[in-house]
Parts: structure tokens; C-alpha cells; sequence
């Protein structure tokens, strides 16, 4: 959000923003730059461009964040001017309200004709030049208190207004779209149709003209969740949506109202309230307890108590402290901080942000003596990288992504299969997981000879993803080109190449201790024109070759490219942590696994850990089960995968295996 | 006479090698050139007629040479399998990627301090990557972690079917719920990896990248434990002489929550484009976990407390690298690898 010093000013004396860098990081207001500025009347300003936090509305505030400042600097903060008349109360304006809408203000007023550049307004970098005036200062109110406001054309609605909560299919926005938004949304309408959603945007047909003055200005507070569900359905960008997402408070509606009236009344433009109504739900005060243990948990320091009463106190809290046991106060949270503070933790943050965590004492570190597991795949990675870069090779890492194009190859050779499709957000394909590691290599080895390295020799250590698989896979992979020309040398720097390939291969299987014990044979890759697959027993655990020249050909590489690649997770499990011994593979299958889940009621049931456990002991066909959702603590999704010794699971095998656990785990609910 | 070119053509292609024949009609004083140039002296019908011909022969000529280059690259790239019982050692200078040196380095520093190292998939479910860690669905953090997803699976719950869709994991954090998953403490454990951000991607932003975490759960732990840690961390990385400074920051998953900033290692301090004039670069973020995620996986938030410590290794892996660009680290461009 970007800070002006000039509004700032209104309420706290203070001289530049840039002095105060230093202040703004230490409360969570990471300062990008500062610019200063002038304006068109002569008037100059600072304006810094903040990033704020994804919880903090209130931060989007101009004013909260004088508070704030105010706070942390130990300065009186003085009103911000408002106008005070009363208001003739017109009912008949607001007929209903939904239950998503917190509170809903609506003011009927006639401004007397006016130019944007009539207006005094403390700062010109909030607003854009290009509304009308009335709508420029409604954003101009909002940048500064938090507050959207809304300018609908009286003469283009017809009172009153009420907020409902539907579905609409078509809605013609102000800015020209059309958007359905999904069953539940907010709606604003006038007595003949939406003319707003709320939170998010306005009609089209209820916009206000450049020649029109009266309008009806609506200051509402809606529930964020709510605006923020119909906004990514909608898939619209708003800057009002933007700031109900975050929580607006539900105090401020009638202040914004007050201020905006107040900047008119400030600019000696003449204006007419002809009515006002603000309906509102009943308010809800949160009150938490915040203890001393858990205070001095985070911040060990004397009066620990004292110090958070005096910061919150400060911030606006109403704090009350037990008797005299002096282990709790009791802090009731003001309406500003509704949607930023809900646990005691969340005070402790504040406490922390006035505090300073800087200054929170450090004890010295203790050193444990407890010796963690080694964990083998990492260490096998390790020994395997370091063995390759001794023999000059250079390390990689590439995104695991294919391309169109690469996919379409791979469909060419039918080997698309099993590729797994990535979405983005708005569930548009982006690409493709990698489902082999030949192509990297060969795309790294192209981009490299591209740029005129020679003989360019990588590896990476990275995942395959194969649709149907029951977990990805980690593999060592890498390769190497080829100098080719047409001299008598090329047969010779062929053969050898072939030997480096060998050799490194045999090499890896060496420091593994695993040479003798493995057996070579024939691949059928097709991505490789003669290659060998290196296989323990049963497992296949690394495959090596020469690239098929149609691959090579697809990246333009000119030079033959050698490729090996060795699969860690079978290595690892094979071997032990006794000093990375041979375990008898026998021990471990090498039958696919398979996956099916199973959403259960947590209703009578007994700890989570515990069914596990006893499903795990009576099906020795589990492998392993995982928790992959939960519904409101109700309902838990389980993943359960299953591995036999000697065959692949068929499908009928996999339904009657979840029929009997279903049957075993109501069992379990029965006796529990 | 055009029937008399095609009855010649085709006399020479049964004859003559694919070579000879395309040297013969192709080449720079081949028989088409100079039929070609003959053509400007024919009648208008003899030309039209000739013309005809000569494009039938020139196109049969052009493909069957196309066809003869793609067939020499083939012969050129294909190699012959031979005896690998021959060794031969091939030594050059390589080296280990600038994100793993540094994974390797923090491996050791933490292995020191008792912490386990731990993995997880990268392809991972919805519910550990952020139901789990207090990232309810609709909530604004999530901008912050523009998801991939896979294609979605669906599943039959009491109330019908529900579709379960898994994701790329945004955050290494996602293997905290893992491990927080098994139930036991303590908990001293670090991990890294890639995570997978849907980004527009340029020089500085990618949509893979790396970070670093750390999770330890015990009794009578709190932010002056993490502080301390941290500093002890920052010091093995950058120096005895660095300043680590910590700000407030918002982690779903952690409460209280700070980020970690160190002196700009550019300008010292004074001031660059790199840290936007503060002086400091935020290198990571922590926080003590929330009640809430401890909730979730059955411990008592009141018993026990866990620290948590996250690291852009990427970010870090390019400065110590000197590198100018993120895209640099992941391009595969051994040039500056």
C-alpha cells in the first residue's frame, strides 16, 4: 500500500517517512522505497510504498497505521476531522439485511456540481484522477480509514435497498464484464435489481455519470470469507475486495460517511444530506485471556504482565488484571482488530511488535548430545554427487516441468502414458510432471552445447512422477556429449566414451558395494539406442546408454550423448545402516503398490493413531496409511497403499481389501 | 518433351545411386539448372508443359536429398554397443550445485545440534500442505502461495463424493505436518527441497525454487530458544561479524511469527536496489508453532511448544554464488554453474 505523509500529518506530528524506516520494520510494515513528490497545487508529500501483511486489514488504514506509529514513537495522536450534524433518518432506505452482511449504511446526498481539482485533499497520490470526483474522494476516504464506500447513481436505483444472498448468473459489472458469482453470494439490490455484489463491485447500471451529483453513498462491512469465496469464483480483481477480504472493521461506516461529508464541507463545495440509514448486526466483543506463562514463554523478561497491559492498553485494548495472583489479565479487543487478533497467541505478537523482538533476551544455546539418525538416501546421494564431480562432472538442477512440445514427442514414441498433468490456478494446463530423465539431460546437453560449452558432463538428483504410481521416485541421473567430427579420432573418442560411461557406472555400483553384486542386461528403452539396465536380483536400481538419435535430433544436438541414471529410494532400502551392508532383498517387494481412499466419521471412534495401528497389524497387504483430509474434525480422509510380496494387486482384490476394512473399522467403532 | 525429361529422370533413377542422381539432376551444372534456363526460349504451351515437369522432378530431387542429410545426422549419432570391460578414467574439475553446497552445509552445521534430516514428497495433499498448517481455503495467505495442482482424484465420503485434489508443494513446511503426523515428541528434525510456486516467471521469479526448514517440538521451548538458534545459524552462515535483525512477519502456521533480515552483503548497510535502501535482506522466516497445528496432530499446545525456522535457500544460494538471477540457478547453464 503506498503511505502518504501528508495524511499521516493530520493526526501525528511527525516530519518525514524516510526517518522512519527503521520504526515502520520493526512493526511489520517492511518499507520497499520512499519517494517524495509534488503536487499540482504546490504542495509537496512523501509517499511510501509499504507491504503489509496478509492477516493485518487494519493496516490498510492510513489512519490505524498513525496509531500505530504513535504508539511506537510515544506520541498523543489528535481526530481526525468529521463532520457532526445529525442526520434526518430515513428507514425506508435499508428494507433487509443478509446474514454476511455485518452492516450496511446508506447515505442519500446532493452535492452542488464540482471539479475534482475543488477538492482539498491532503494527498493527490491516492486517488485516480480519471473518476468522478465523488467516486475519487470515496476511494480517497477508503485509502484513508479502510473503509470502501460506494457512490450509486440516484437516479438510477430505486430505494430501497436490501442485501440478500443468492446466486447470479449474469451480472453486468462497472467495469463492463459480465460474471456469474456462485449460490450464497452477497447481493446489494435496489427495489428492481442487483446493483451491487457486495464487497466486491458495482453494477454497470447503477454507475454514476460525470454530470450526476446526487447519489446515494453506501458504507457496508461484509464477511471476508464470504467476499473473498464469490470474488475467486468470479475470478475479478477488486480494490474493495481486497480490502473486505482482509476485515473491514464494523464500527467504521458511519465515521467514513462523516469523513467523506467532512472533505466536501473542507473544499467549500456545498452539499445536502437527504437522508441516512445504517443497519448493522449485533456487535460481539471478544475477550481473551492472556497468560503469564505463556507471556514469558516468548519474552523473559521482569513484569511481564505489566509490560503487555501497558502496550495493549496503549493500542486501544481494554485490559483488566486479576486481583492480586498476577498470573493472567484479561483483554477485551477493540471492534479494529476483530478479524487480526483470535488467540492469546495473537496478542503475544502484538506485545512482540511494540516490545521489539530484537530485544527479547537470548539464553546461550544448548548443545545436545542426542545423536540424530542418519538418513541413508541423503548419504547415498552424497557419496554418489561427490564420486561424479571427482570425475568432472558439474551438478544441475532443472525444473521437473515437460513442455507441449516435449509431451507431443513423447506421444510420437508412445511413451505419454502415464505423464501427470499440471493445472494452475484458474485450472488452466501449464504443463506437464516428467515421467523420464532422458529428455532433461538431453534439453540441459543442447542449451549448453548452444552456448559453446564443451563436452558438457551434469547430473541431477531429482523426481520422476508417473501417473498410476503410488509415490514419486527419486533418481541420480546425468550425461555427457560426445565430440563428434569426421576425422579418425571420432571412432576412437566414441569408444572412449563409452568407456567414461561404463566406468562411471561401474564406479557408482562400486562405492555402493554393490558391483559384484549386480547383473547387466539388455534395456528396451527406447529413448536410448543401446542401453543397458543394471538390476539386483529383481530390482531394476539403474539403466545407462547412448541417447537414440531421434531423441537428439528433437533438440537439435548434433553429438551423440551418453545418459545413466540410478534409482536412490530401492538403493537406499537395500542397503542397511550398518556401514551401508547388503541386506537380502528378499525382505522387501518389488510388486507395485496401490492406492485407495477411505473417508471415515471420526463419530465413536477411537484415536486416529491407535486405528492405524490396529488396521496396519491385522492387514499385512497395508504399506502404509496416510491422513489426506479432514472435514471439520467429523469426517477424516485415509490413504491407504497396498504392496504384496509376489503379485501386483488387481482391482477386484483392491475392492474386497476395502470392503473388509471398511467392515473392521466399524467393528472397531462398535467396541470403542 | 516433357514426356522425354520424365522418361530420362526415370532411367537415372533406376540406374544411378541416390547420390550420383542427385549431383547429376540437382547440382550447379545439373540438368535441371540448364533445362531451367532453356525455358525462357519454349513456346508458351512447351513452357507451361516443361515447367510442370521440371517442379515434379525438382520436388522428388529435394525430398529424397532432405531424406539422404536426416539419414547421414541418424548414421553420424547412431553408435555401435561394444565391450564396457575396458576402463577408462576421464578426469575433468566438476562440481555440486551452489543450493546443494549450501543444503550440505546447513545439514552438517544442524546435524551438530541433534536435529534428524528429514523428506517428503513434493507431490502432496491439499490437507499437509495447508489445511493442516492453519491455511483454511479461503483465506487471503493463500495469495501468497499461488498453487499447482494435479489432476484432481475423487473420493466417497457420508456425504457424498468429494473431490481430493493433490498439489506441488508451495512450502517445505508441508513436510512439518508429516513429521508432526507420527504423534511423538520431541521433535528435532530439518529438511529442504523444491517447492513450486505458480508465478509469471522472469529472471527473479520461478516457479520452482528451494527452501530450508527446521521444527523442533519440546517441552519448555520458546522464542528466546529460537532466537538463539537463529543466531547461532546466521553466524555459520554469514560470518561471526554479521547482524541478524528480526521483524514481524505473518505465517499461517506460526504465532508469534518474524522474518529474519541480515546486513545486505552488497552494500554493508549503506543502502542498494537489493535490499530496497533498509540495508538488510530478509533471508528466512520463524515463528513459535501455532496452538492450532499442534492441535491438529493430537499434542497439547499448553505442554509443549515448537519452533520453527524456514530458509530461501535459493535466494541465499545466489548471493553466495554471486549470481545476479534466480532463473540462473535452474537454467542448467553450466557457464556459471
Amino acid at each position: 500500500m503506498r503511505l502518504s505523509l501528508n495524511v499521516v500529518k493530520q493526526v501525528l506530528e511527525i516530519s518525514s517517512l524516510k526517518e522512519l524506516r527503521a520504526t515502520f520494520d520493526r512493526l511489520g510494515l517492511e518499507v520497499k522505497n520512499v519517494e517524495t513528490c509534488v503536487y499540482f497545487d504546490g504542495r509537496s508529500d512523501e509517499i511510501a510504498t509499504i507491504e503489509t501483511l496478509a492477516n493485518r486489514g487494519d493496516h490498510l488504514s492510513q489512519l490505524n497505521i498513525a496509531k500505530e506509529l504513535s504508539v511506537a514513537l510515544k506520541k498523543n495522536v489528535s481526530e481526525l476531522p468529521v463532520v457532526k450534524d445529525e442526520f434526518p433518518i430515513d428507514e425506508n432506505l435499508i428494507q433487509c439485511l443478509s446474514p454476511n452482511t455485518i452492516s450496511l449504511g446508506i447515505c442519500h446526498i446532493r452535492v452542488s456540481p464540482f471539479s475534482l481539482s475543488e477538492l482539498k485533499l491532503p494527498s493527490w497520490d491516492l486517488i485516480n484522477p480519471d473518476n468522478h470526483p465523488l467516486v475519487a474522494l470515496g476511494n480517497y476516504v477508503m485509502k484513508e480509514l479502510g473503509q470502501p464506500l460506494h457512490c450509486y447513481s440516484a437516479a438510477k436505483v430505486k430505494t430501497p435497498f436490501r442485501s440478500v444472498e443468492k446466486r447470479i448468473e449474469s451480472f453486468y459489472a462497472l467495469n463492463g464484464y459480465h460474471y456469474s458469482f456462485p449460490e450464497g453470494t452477497v447481493v446489494i439490490e435496489d427495489s428492481v435489481q442487483p446493483v451491487a455484489v457486495g464487497g466486491i463491485i458495482g453494477s454497470y447500471d447503477s454507475k454514476l455519470d460525470f454530470n450526476e451529483f446526487e447519489i446515494y453513498l453506501e458504507s457496508a462491512c461484509f464477511n471476508p470469507v464470504h467476499v473473498r469465496k464469490s470474488r475467486l469464483f468470479a475470478k475479478i480483481d477488486s480494490e474493495a475486495g481486497y480490502y473486505f477480504e482482509r476485515g473491514v472493521p464494523r464500527t467504521i461506516q458511519e465515521l467514513a460517511i462523516r469523513r467523506f461529508l467532512k472533505i466536501l464541507e473542507l473544499s467549500g463545495i456545498s452539499y445536502e444530506v437527504l437522508g441516512y440509514h445504517l443497519v448493522a448486526q449485533p456487535n460481539k466483543t471478544k475477550s481473551l485471556i492472556l497468560t503469564k506463562d505463556l507471556l514469558t514463554r516468548d519474552i523473559r523478561v521482569n513484569k511481564v504482565l505489566a509490560l503487555a497491559t501497558d502496550i495493549l492498553s496503549s493500542l486501544g485494548y481494554r485490559v483488566s488484571s486479576d486481583s492480586n495472583q498476577e498470573k493472567f489479565i484479561s483483554v477485551e479487543v477493540p471492534e479494529k482488530y476483530e478479524f487480526v487478533i483470535d488467540q492469546p497467541e495473537d496478542l503475544v505478537q502484538e506485545v512482540l511488535r511494540f516490545f521489539d523482538f530484537n530485544s527479547v533476551p537470548k539464553p546461550a544455546l544448548q548443545v545436545s548430545f542426542f545423536m540424530p539418525r542418519d538418513n541413508l538416501r541423503y548419504e547415498l546421494e552424497q557419496k554418489l554427487c561427490g564420486y561424479l564431480t571427482c570425475n568432472g562432472f558439474k551438478e544441475v538442477i532443472t525444473k521437473p516441468f515437460f513442455s507441449p512440445k516435449e509431451a507431443q514427442f513423447l506421444k510420437q514414441l508412445n511413451l505419454a502414458g502415464d505423464l501427470v498433468e499440471v493445472t494452475n490456478n484458474q485450472e488452466a494446463q501449464y504443463a506437464y510432471l516428467k515421467n523420464n530423465n532422458v529428455l532433461p539431460v538431453c534439453r540441459t546437453i543442447a542449451l549448453n552445447l548452444n552456448r559453446f560449452v564443451n563436452n558438457p558432463k551434469i547430473f541431477e538428483v531429482g523426481k520422476l512422477f508417473r501417473k498410476n504410481m503410488a509415490l514419486e521416485e527419486t533418481f541420480l541421473f546425468g550425461g555427457f556429449s560426445v565430440p563428434v567430427n569426421d576425422s579418425r579420432e571420432v571412432r576412437a573418442h566414441e569408444d572412449l566414451s563409452k568407456d567414461f560411461l561404463a566406468n562411471c557406472v561401474f564406479g557408482c555400483l562400486k562405492i555402493m558395494g554393490l558391483l559384484e553384486k549386480v547383473v547387466f542386461k539388455r534395456g528396451e528403452n527406447p529413448l536410448l539406442q543401446f542401453g543397458f539396465e543394471v538390476f539386483l536380483n529383481t530390482w531394476r536400481i539403474a539403466s545407462f546408454g547412448a541417447v537414440n538419435p531421434d531423441v537428439l535430433i528433437h533438440y537439435d544436438i548434433m553429438h551423440p550423448v551418453m545418459f545413466f541414471e540410478f534409482s536412490l529410494e530401492p538403493i537406499s532400502e537395500l542397503l542397511n545402516r550398518e556401514g551401508g551392508k547388503y541386506v537380502n532383498q528378499s525382505q522387501i517387494s518389488d510388486q507395485p503398490k496401490a492406492f485407495r481412499d477411505l473417508t471415515i466419521s471420526l463419530e465413536n471412534l477411537i484415536e486416529l493413531g491407535n486405528l492405524t495401528r490396529i488396521l496396519k497389524d491385522k492387514f499385512d497387504e497395508i504399506e502404509l496409511i496416510q491422513v489426506i483430509d479432514r472435514f471439520e474434525n467429523k469426517n477424516v480422509t485415509l490413504r491407504f497403499y497396498f504392496q504384496h510380496m509376489t503379485k501386483a494387486f488387481s482391482k477386484s482384490e483392491l475392492d474386497e481389501l476395502m470392503t473388509k476394512l471398511s467392515s473392521e473399522i466399524e467393528n472397531i467403532r462398535v467396541m470403542s | 518433351m516433357s514426356q522425354s525429361l520424365l522418361d530420362s529422370f526415370k532411367k537415372d533413377k533406376e540406374s544411378l545411386k541416390p547420390d550420383e542422381l542427385i549431383n547429376k539432376w540437382l547440382g550447379s551444372k545439373g540438368i535441371l539448372k540448364d533445362w531451367f534456363q532453356k525455358l525462357k526460349n519454349l513456346s508458351e504451351d512447351q513452357r507451361v508443359e516443361v515447367g510442370k515437369a521440371l517442379n515434379l522432378i525438382k520436388q522428388e530431387l529435394e525430398e529424397l536429398k532432405k531424406g539422404r542429410s536426416l539419414d547421414q545426422i541418424k548414421k553420424r549419432l547412431t553408435l555401435k554397443p561394444r565391450d564396457l570391460t575396458y576402463s577408462y578414467n576421464w578426469n575433468g574439475v566438476g562440481s555440486l550445485h551452489p543450493v546443494t553446497e549450501l543444503h550440505k552445509e546447513l545439514v552438517e552445521f544442524f546435524s551438530k545440534l541433534g536435529f534428524e534430516l528429514v523428506e517428503g514428497p513434493e507431490v502432496e495433499t491439499s490437507f499437509n500442505n495447508f489445511e493442516a498448517l492453519n491455511i483454511p481455503e479461503y483465506h487471503p495467505a493463500r495469495d501468497m502461495q499461488d498453487t499447482f495442482y494435479i489432476n484432481p482424484i475423487e473420493v466417497q465420503s457420508n456425504s457424498g463424493t468429494v473431490e481430493i485434489r493433490d498439489v506441488l508443494r508451495t512450502h517445505t513446511t508441508s513436510i512439518q505436518a508429516r513429521v508432526l503426523s507420527r504423534g511423538e515428541f520431541p521433535i528435532k528434525v530439518i529438511c529442504f527441497g523444491r517447492v513450486y510456486r505458480n508465478e509469471t516467471e522472469d529472471p527473479s521469479h520461478q516457479a520452482m525454487f528451494h527452501q530450508f526448514e527446521l521444527l523442533w517440538v519440546d517441552k519448555g521451548l520458546g522464542l528466546p530458544e529460537l532466537l538463539s538458534l537463529i543466531e547461532e545459524a546466521m553466524k555459520f552462515l554469514f560470518g561471526k561479524d554479521s547482524i541478524t535483525r528480526y521483524v514481524p512477519k505473518y505465517y499461517p502456521y506460526t504465532q508469534p511469527s518474524f522474518g529474519v533480515q541480515t546486513g545486505c552483503i552488497i552494500c554493508r548497510g549503506s543502502g542498494c536496489p537489493l535490499c530496497n535502501g533498509s540495508g538488510f535482506i530478509t533471508v528466512g522466516g520463524a515463528g513459535v508453532v501455532h496452538p492450532k497445528v499442534l492441535q491438529t496432530f493430537g499434542f497439547d499446545a499448553n505442554l509443549l511448544a515448537g519452533l520453527a525456522f524456514g530458509l530461501g535457500s535459493s535466494r541465499l544460494a545466489i548471493q553466495r554464488a554471486g549470481l545476479s538471477k534466480l532463473r540462473l540457478l535452474y537454467d542448467g547453464d553450466l557457464r556459471y554453474l
